[in-house]
C-alpha cells in the first residue's frame, strides 16, 4: 500500500504581474547605489491589486535597507512603515503589493523576506530583477541584434530575454494546520507602460541611440557619418526633447522606411524571387482598403477648409505675438521715458 | 546678496534644515511677522568651522565665475516618475522635491519624490512652497505648512539612508489641465524662496496634456535676475519693473534640458526597447501620426482667448490710474526740468529729487505683476498653439499628398 500524499499548493489570487517601466529604473537605480559589498537589494512594491481577475498593477516601489548574511537577514521594518505612510501622504490608492530584489534566483533569505510582506498584505507578489550589467547587456545587445536585422517580430514572439524582469508568488504546502513547506511559483509578468510612459520612454529611447552613436563617433572620431537605422535617429534629432513636428517628422522617416520594407517584401514576391505569405498579403490588402476613397472635389473642399483654418490660426497667432508688447506697454507707464 | 542667500554646498540640504527650525518657530511663536516671502529663510544651525571655510572657499570660487547652471540633466528615474506622478493626479496639478546635484554648470536630477496635498486640496500649488512661513494667520494653511516640512524632514531621512543624492536642487510641476500654463503667483513665490535660498535652483514643469498626446513636454525655468531683484524689493510698479528693464518675456528664463543615464538603465531601456509594449504596432513613433481631432489646439486657443480677456479687463481697470497720471506728469516734468536748469544738476538719475515727484504719483499704482504675468503667459501659450498648429499642417499635408499622388494607383 502506497503511502505517498500528492499535494497541490494552496492557490494563491495572483494570476498576473503588470509592471511600470518607472519601476525597473527605480530597481536599478537602487542597485547602482547600494552600499559597498551589498550582493542585493530589496525594496517594496506599491500598486493595485485587482481581485476579480487577480492581476497585480505595481506602479511604484522604494529601495528599503536590509542586511543580510547567510543564515540572518534584517530588514529595516520601520522604514519601510514610515515610507509607506509618506506615500499614502502623496497617493492614497497605492498599497504594498509585494517585495522586489535584485538577482536571478531566490534563496532561503527570500522565503523570510516574503513571509514578513505576507504580514503587510494579503498575497504578496515578489518581483526578481536581473541587475548583473553583463547579463543584461548581453541580452540586450542580442535582442537589439533581432531587431536590428529588420525581423522584429522573430525576438518578441521568442522567449523572454533573461534580463526581463521575473514575479512569483509563494503557495504554501500544508496538510490541515500543519505548514510542510512553502514554494515560490512564477507568475507571468509584463512590462504595461501608460500611454504618457510610453512617450517618455520613447525619448530616453531615442537618448540613448543618441548618446550611444555620439560615444561611438567620438570612438572613431574620422567616420563620422552616421550609420544604420540608429544612427540617421539620431542625426534628425539634436535636442533631447523633440518638439511635435520633429516628432512627426521622425514618425514620418519611420513610416517611409517601414512602407519601403513592404514595398520591397511585394517586389519580391511579384517578381517570383520569394514565395508569398498568403495571411501577410491579405493583411496588406485589407489595410490598403482601409484607406479612404474620397471624391477628390468633396477631397479639395476639406482640405482647403482644413488647411485655411490653420493658417488662419498661425496668422492669428502671429497677430496677437505682436501685439503683446503694445498692450505691455499700454499696461505701464514708463519712467525713463519721463526722466528724459 | 548673493552671500547671503549662497547655499553652503557640504552641508545638509537646506529644507531638511528649514523645516525643522520652521517648526520651532511655529510653536514658540516667536518667527519674526514681516512679509512672508522674504522671511522663510530659516535660522540655520550653527555650521562647523570646516564647513564655514568651506563656504569661504565656495564663495570666492563663486565670486570668480558665474556659478549659475546653464543646462539641467534629467536622469531617467526622475523624469518617469514626475510623468507617472503628474499622470496620476491629472487632472490636478501637482508638484515635488528634485533630488541630485550641481556639477559645475550642469544641475543633475537624480531623484525626486511627490509633494502631498494635490489630493486633498484640490490644487497643488497651497501645498507645494516648503519654504512657506508657517507663522501665517490661517489656521489650517499653518497646519498644511507643519505637515509638509514634517514630510520633507522624514522623505529627506530616508533618502539619506538608502545613498539617494540629498541635496535639493529644486522643484517639479504639472501644469495640470491648464494648457501648460504655470505662472502664477503662487509659482513666483515658491520659486523666488527656492532660488533665494538655492542660487541654482530650478522648476521642472511639465504638460501632462501634449505628453499624452505623444510629445514630452518638459522644461526647465528659472526667474530671471533681474526679475528677483525686483520681486525682492517688493516694487511692482512700473517704475520698479521699468528701472529694473524687466519686461514680461524677462520674468522667467530656461534652460536647456538633458537626459543623462548610466550604464544600468540604458541596458534596461534596450531591453525595453525591442519589447512588446514599446514596439511593433505599439510603437508611440508611429501612433502619434494619427490625425487627432484639434482638441489641443482648440484648448490652447481657449486658454489664450482666456488670458486676452483678462488683459482687456486689465485694460480697462488701468485708465483710472492713467488718469491722474498724465494729469499729474507734466507738472511733475516740469518740476525736474526747472530743477535741472537751477543747475542742481547731480546727474541724469538724481533719484532723491525725483522720487519726491514720482514715488508719489506712482505710490498708487496696483501691482502691475499680474498684467506681466498675464502677457508672459500669452507669449508661451501662443507659441504653444503656435506649434501645434504647425504639427496639424504638416500631418494635413501629408493626408493631401497621399489623396492626390494616389497612391493605390501605383501598384
Amino acid at each position: 500500500m502506497s503511502t505517498d500524499i500528492f499535494l497541490s499548493g494552496d492557490d494563491t489570487s495572483v494570476r498576473a504581474v503588470r509592471v511600470a517601466p518607472v519601476v525597473l529604473l527605480g530597481v536599478v537605480d537602487h542597485f547602482m547605489r547600494r552600499a559597498a559589498g551589498k550582493r542585493r537589494v530589496i525594496g517594496t512594491l506599491l500598486g493595485v491589486f485587482h481581485p476579480h481577475d487577480g492581476s497585480v498593477d505595481v506602479t511604484g516601489s522604494f529601495p528599503v535597507p536590509h542586511d543580510e548574511t547567510a543564515d540572518e537577514i534584517a530588514v529595516d521594518i520601520e522604514y519601510n512603515r514610515t515610507m509607506v505612510d509618506l506615500h499614502r501622504n502623496v497617493s492614497s490608492a497605492h498599497a504594498i503589493v509585494g517585495w522586489y530584489a535584485t538577482g536571478t534566483e531566490t534563496d532561503g533569505n527570500s522565503v523570510l523576506i516574503h513571509e514578513f510582506y505576507g504580514r503587510e498584505c494579503a498575497a504578496p507578489v515578489h518581483l526578481l530583477v536581473n541587475a548583473d550589467l553583463a547579463a543584461v547587456a548581453a541580452a540586450a545587445a542580442a535582442s537589439a541584434a533581432a531587431s536590428e536585422g529588420g525581423d522584429a517580430a522573430a525576438s518578441t514572439a521568442g522567449v523572454p530575454s533573461p534580463a526581463a524582469p521575473r514575479a512569483y508568488v509563494s503557495s504554501a504546502y500544508t496538510i490541515g494546520e500543519v505548514a510542510l513547506r512553502s514554494e515560490f511559483r512564477p507568475v507571468p509578468v509584463a512590462v504595461t507602460p501608460s500611454t504618457p510612459d510610453k512617450v517618455a520612454m520613447d525619448v530616453l529611447f531615442k537618448n540613448r541611440r543618441r548618446l550611444e552613436a555620439a560615444r561611438e563617433t567620438a570612438a572613431a572620431a574620422m567616420t563620422a557619418a552616421a550609420t544604420g537605422r540608429g544612427g540617421g535617429a539620431a542625426a534628425a534629432s539634436t535636442a533631447a526633447l523633440a518638439s511635435e513636428v520633429d516628432n512627426v517628422q521622425a514618425g514620418l522617416s519611420r513610416l517611409l522606411d517601414l512602407l519601403t520594407v513592404v514595398g520591397r517584401a511585394v517586389d519580391a514576391v511579384v517578381a517570383g524571387e520569394a514565395t508569398g505569405d498568403v495571411a501577410a498579403g491579405r493583411f496588406l490588402a485589407e489595410t490598403l482598403a482601409l484607406m479612404p476613397r474620397v471624391d477628390s472635389h468633396v477631397f479639395d473642399k476639406l482640405f482647403g477648409d482644413n488647411m485655411r483654418d490653420l493658417l488662419m490660426v498661425t496668422y492669428l497667432c502671429s497677430f496677437a505675438q505682436a501685439q503683446l508688447p503694445i498692450a505691455e506697454r499700454l499696461l505701464s507707464v514708463d519712467v525713463k521715458a519721463l526722466k528724459q | 546678496m548673493c552671500a547671503m542667500t549662497d547655499p553652503v554646498p557640504e552641508s545638509p540640504p537646506p529644507p531638511t534644515e528649514a523645516a525643522a527650525p520652521d517648526a520651532a518657530a511655529a510653536a514658540t511663536a516667536t518667527a519674526p511677522a514681516a512679509a512672508p516671502v522674504t522671511t522663510a529663510r530659516p535660522v540655520r544651525l550653527p555650521p562647523s568651522p570646516e564647513a564655514l571655510a568651506a563656504a569661504a572657499a565656495a564663495e570666492a570660487v563663486s565670486k570668480g565665475l558665474p556659478p549659475i547652471v546653464s543646462s539641467v540633466a534629467v536622469a531617467a528615474l526622475p523624469l518617469m516618475k514626475i510623468v507617472k506622478h503628474c499622470e496620476d493626479a491629472f487632472p490636478l496639478p501637482v508638484s515635488g522635491q528634485l533630488l541630485g546635484m550641481d556639477v559645475e554648470r550642469v544641475l543633475e536630477v537624480t531623484n525626486c519624490y511627490g509633494f502631498p496635498g494635490a489630493a486633498g486640496r484640490g490644487g497643488g500649488g497651497e501645498g507645494a512652497n516648503p519654504f512657506a512661513d508657517p507663522t501665517g494667520d490661517d489656521a489650517a494653511a499653518c497646519t498644511a505648512a507643519l505637515d509638509q516640512s514634517q514630510y520633507q524632514t522624514d522623505m529627506m531621512r530616508c533618502v539619506q539612508e538608502v545613498n539617494i543624492d540629498q541635496q535639493v536642487v529644486g522643484w517639479y510641476t504639472s501644469t495640470g489641465a491648464s494648457c501648460g500654463s504655470f505662472l502664477t503667483q503662487q509659482w513666483i513665490e515658491t520659486q523666488f524662496s527656492y532660488q533665494n535660498q538655492l542660487r541654482n535652483a530650478v522648476c521642472l514643469v511639465h504638460d501632462p496634456v501634449r505628453t499624452s498626446e505623444g510629445t514630452l513636454c518638459l522644461s526647465a525655468v528659472r526667474l530671471t535676475d533681474a526679475f528677483m531683484g525686483v520681486f525682492r524689493r517688493g516694487d511692482m510698479s512700473s517704475a520698479g519693473f521699468s528701472l529694473a528693464s524687466v519686461d514680461a518675456t524677462r520674468i522667467i528664463s530656461s534652460l536647456p534640458i538633458t537626459l543623462s543615464g548610466t550604464a544600468l538603465t540604458s541596458a534596461v531601456l534596450v531591453d525595453c526597447e525591442y519589447a512588446p509594449p514599446f514596439s511593433g504596432a505599439e510603437d508611440v513613433e508611429l501612433s502619434r501620426l494619427g490625425l487627432n481631432d484639434r482638441a489641443g489646439v482648440e484648448a490652447s486657443i481657449e486658454y489664450a482667448i482666456g488670458e486676452m480677456d483678462g488683459i482687456t479687463r486689465e485694460q480697462g481697470r488701468y485708465p483710472f490710474f492713467l488718469r491722474s497720471y498724465v494729469r499729474a506728469s507734466p507738472a511733475v516734468a516740469e518740476k525736474l526740468r526747472a530743477k535741472r536748469l537751477a543747475g542742481t544738476d547731480k546727474g541724469p538719475i538724481g533719484a532723491d529729487d525725483e522720487e519726491t515727484g514720482l514715488a508719489g504719483l506712482l505710490a498708487s499704482e496696483s501691482s502691475r505683476l499680474e498684467s506681466k504675468m498675464l502677457v508672459a503667459e500669452l507669449h508661451s501659450v501662443i507659441d504653444t498653439v503656435k506649434l501645434l498648429a504647425s504639427e496639424e499642417m504638416v500631418k494635413q499635408s501629408c493626408v493631401g499628398s497621399l489623396q492626390t499622388q494616389d497612391v493605390l494607383g501605383d501598384d
